[in-house]
């Protein structure tokens, strides 16, 4: 495919070019901070079913792209996760759209072992691949009270989502969970929200006035104000954090700061009802940093309530785990306080659509901190 | 989760009683110095403290994300480790014992082979000692201390029975004690100061039953004493040496009145 206008698209599968109509193929490229691994997803008009046929997209097979705008441009390649068929064109005869769902490549790569790791769970995270990273991002973390940390016949994933992520309390930053991704652009990040959303705004978002790639969405698609279902947050997010010290048997309560900061604004955690005090059993106080990692870690889910999802035009630097600002409006052209704010990327999409020739990006921005009512400050570098 | 691990080592450099296991097969291949240690779990109820052999298999209680793992000090969770028949098999040896039909009777094997039993249907409870030596207790309070090879004791109801003995102690202090030696037929009380027979009717010497407190021996004895005024002679020592006679000092009259009736019946 090559160039088409400004628009870079080409394909590899197993190392070799493919030559497809571009207006028969669409695909998808996306991180999220709530994701390990990127993943993308290609839609393939097979109209002679010859993809078919040919096996080219079985579970396993390479696929890489090469994509971008003008001077943005990327390489990245995926494995195919697996493959589904959609709207057969001619009966009884291989033919449909063909969907090959994928994932980054170093999915490929990983492995299940066994072994022994150090109790500083940022100092772990790279020594687990055999492989290195375009780049990373990883936030120092506390030792831990006890001696080591174990990988126990675990992929680098599942030793990331079940011992690390778990395990880990930021030395730097205020308590708050760890998220683990890796991104289009393969690099690796491991971070905590509150430092993810202490970083200064990569970019700054305006309606559509400018050419400047950088600095303007297309549109908002939709405003989430409130994202989780009441009843999940009132039965899930913790307050206050108690458990019995054995040793000198008293109860001892701490407020857990995170959700406080990030939640204790919304109207629903101003009523009694909200109130969900959680107890420890602790059993060894060893581990008390640790089984206060757990309870940040169990709550990440909803630490992100706010959503905007906004399309811009196709610009690969948008990853997750970045923040930007929006400067949004309403009434008679007046600035919104409430949503002109800071925003971190959860998810980034990037799209290239066969049918029009055109790609886009499509983010999912999310606002750590609403206040109620809103403040009439504007963020730093909204403008 | 619960796995199956194998101990490596149980010299606990904090004396906490943790164990190092090598849990399998995630760390099969591990270094020993790589292994976790296991913490033991234990109740304020059930204070047992028990420590597993090196090489033993046990099954570890470990968090999900690896890295509490505890064991439960007083239970090897073995497969096929049920011993009633072995069991059975001592129990049926006691005569004391009623029965110990499965599936009544709770049990317990500790790693020295003490056993601990308990019969949920006849209340029997008791334990066993691998020297022989076993201890019964009935419903209605009875109990028996026995070794077949050394001793019996059963207590009941106002009554201890003890049977089979060679010899019996009461060792009260280093000066006072007294002991039977029943195979020599031999009753020694060392240190004791009174002996008294209160409301004694017959006490039995050398085979026949004289009137109590053999009364009129005494009776002579306590009139000499009353009416001997003059000094009189007695030989020093057991084997006194001929020629040897010292004289002893006058009596006093004894006053019949300082004789207590408690101590000396007689009338």
């Amino acid at each position: 495919m090559g160039k088409i206008g400004k628009y870079s698209v080409d394909i590899e599968i197993n190392g070799a070019a493919v030559e497809v109509i571009p207006s028969n193929i669409s695909f998808v490229l996306g991180d999220s901070i709530n994701s390990f691994y990127s993943k993308a997803t290609l839609t393939i008009n097979d109209l002679e079913g010859y993809g078919l046929e040919s096996r080219i997209f079985t579970s396993g097979s390479k696929i890489t792209f090469v994509f971008g705008y003008e001077e943005n441009i990327i390489k990245t390649s995926f494995i195919v996760d697996f493959t589904e068929t959609l709207d057969p064109i001619k009966s009884g005869q291989l033919s449909g759209k063909l969907v090959i769902y994928l994932i980054h490549e170093s999915f490929a790569l990983s492995e299940r072992k066994s072994e022994s790791l150090s109790n500083k769970p940022s100092g772990d995270i790279e020594a687990l691949f055999n492989y290195s990273f375009e780049d990373t991002d990883i936030e120092e973390t506390k030792e831990l009270t006890f001696d080591r940390l174990y990988r126990p016949f675990m992929n680098e994933k599942e030793t990331i989502e079940k011992i690390l992520l778990p395990n880990s309390i930021s030395s730097n930053s205020s308590p708050s969970a760890y998220f683990c991704f890796i991104d289009i652009k393969g690099k690796l990040t491991y971070k905590s929200f509150s430092g993810m959303v202490a970083l200064e705004p990569s970019y700054s978002l305006i309606q559509n006035l400018t050419d400047d790639l950088e600095n303007y969405y297309l549109k908002i698609y939709s405003i989430l104000p409130f994202t989780e279902k009441l009843e999940s947050v009132k039965d899930h997010i913790v307050y206050d954090l108690s458990y019995f010290d054995n040793k000198s048997l008293e109860l001892i309560s701490e407020e857990v700061e995170i959700a406080n900061v990030a939640l204790g604004g919304y109207p629903i955690f101003k009523t009694e009802i909200s109130s969900n005090p959680y107890f420890m059993n602790i059993e060894n106080f060893d581990y008390l940093d640790r089984d206060k990692a757990h309870i940040y870690n169990l709550q990440k889910d909803s630490l992100l309530p706010d959503k905007l999802i906004v399309s811009t035009p196709l610009f690969l630097n948008y990853t997750s785990g970045k923040t930007v600002t929006i400067k949004t409006k309403y009434g008679k052209n007046d600035v919104s306080y409430s949503y002109s704010k800071k925003y971190l990327i959860e998810k980034a999409s990037h799209l290239w659509n066969g049918k029009n020739n055109q790609g886009s990006t499509q983010l999912i921005l999310s606002k750590p901190f609403p206040e109620f009512p809103a403040n009439s400050t504007i963020e730093k570098g909204v403008y | 989760m619960i796995k199956l691990a194998k101990v490596v080592e149980i010299k606990d450099p904090l004396e906490k009683g943790r164990i190092q296991v090598r849990v399998y097969p995630e760390f099969k291949e591990l270094k020993k110095d790589d292994l976790p240690w296991a913490y033991p779990k234990m109740t304020v109820y059930n204070d047992v403290n028990f420590i597993p052999k090196i090489d033993s298999f046990l099954y570890l209680e470990i968090s999900e994300d690896w890295v509490t793992f505890t064991y439960l000090d007083s239970v090897d969770y073995i497969l096929n480790n049920y011993r009633y028949k072995e069991i059975k098999e001592i129990l049926d040896e006691i005569d004391e014992v009623s029965s110990f039909e499965y599936p009544d009777p709770d049990f317990k094997i500790n790693p020295n082979g003490f056993i601990e039993f308990f019969n949920k249907t006849n209340k029997e409870t008791g334990y066993v000692h691998s020297s022989g030596t076993y201890v019964v207790f009935k419903e209605n309070g009875d109990y028996y201390i026995k070794n077949p090879d050394l001793f019996e004791i059963h207590f009941s109801e106002n009554k201890i029975e003890m049977k089979n003995l060679k010899s019996f102690t009461i060792d009260g202090s280093a000066e006072t004690n007294l002991s039977l030696d029943i195979e020599n037929g031999k009753l020694e009380l060392t240190g004791i100061t009174d002996v008294i027979f209160k409301d004694s009717t017959n006490v039995a010497l050398g085979g026949a039953t004289e009137s109590a407190v053999l009364y009129a021996p005494l009776k002579t004895i306590l009139d000499t004493l009353l009416t001997h005024t003059h000094p009189f002679s007695y030989s020093a020592g057991p084997t006194p040496a001929v020629g040897t006679t010292e004289i002893s000092p006058a009596l006093t009259p004894l006053d019949p009145t300082t004789i207590e009736s408690d101590q000396v019946t007689l009338t």
